[in-house]
């Protein structure tokens, strides 16, 4: 079988940077955003962590815990 | 964790995400409890303090994409939570995961309301979505 013949070739240019973004702003890809999902979010109703429920890491989780339970 | 007797920071979330919370896998409610208690501690006024990236969610969209006014619009951001865990940015000295916490950032930086954890988006453009019951 005959090979097929070029009378060309490609030629391939790139660029690779190396710089490092300076700052957190800097997303490596956009999120993909549920709005309805967020907007349900958005608009129950809140709690507000208080100071006591803040304390340690177990009374915030309870804080939560609490609320997600309340009728 | 907050040893102050006036709380400077503060912090809310609503009913959904406290629903969706107590269903979390006890690792993931740690990382965000991490992050509650970080913000708490140093607001977001210096993000050193995060180990995860944090960013503003608008950023990276194009102005007429349709989510960069929701975004903008309630000031949403996010937190890379380290679920399942942390890899190195390629473009810089932080940490992503592919799991982060959505919140809105108010009352001039003093004030998160976390509002939900997701996925972070793939390139397969799958996202992960805790099931309907969840959510009754």
């Amino acid at each position: 079988m005959d090979l097929p013949q070029y009378d060309a070739y490609i030629h391939m240019s790139y660029q690779v940077t190396k710089q490092p973004k300076s700052s957190y702003y800097v997303m490596d890809t956009p999120i993909a955003i549920n709005t309805t999902r967020l907007n349900d979010a958005i608009n129950s109703p809140r709690h507000h962590l208080t100071l006591e429920e803040s304390a340690t890491t177990e009374s915030i989780r309870q804080a939560i815990l609490a609320f997600a339970n309340k009728a | 964790m907050n040893n102050n007797s006036e709380q400077r920071y503060q912090v809310e979330f609503g009913k959904l995400f406290a629903i969706e919370f107590e269903n979390y896998p006890k690792d993931q409610q740690d990382a965000i409890i991490k992050f509650i208690e970080v913000f708490l501690k140093s607001g977001l006024t210096d993000f050193t303090h995060f180990e995860g990236k944090i960013a503003p969610s608008w950023k990276g969209l194009q102005a007429n994409h349709p989510h960069y006014n929701f975004a903008k619009k309630y000031n949403l951001w996010h937190y890379h939570i380290g679920i399942p865990n942390y890899q190195k940015s390629q473009y810089g000295d932080y940490l992503t995961s592919d799991y982060i916490v959505h919140f809105m950032l108010q009352d001039n930086r003093m004030k998160i309301v976390l509002i939900d954890t997701t996925a972070h988006y793939r390139s397969d453009g799958s996202f992960w979505f805790p099931r309907a019951k969840y959510l009754e």
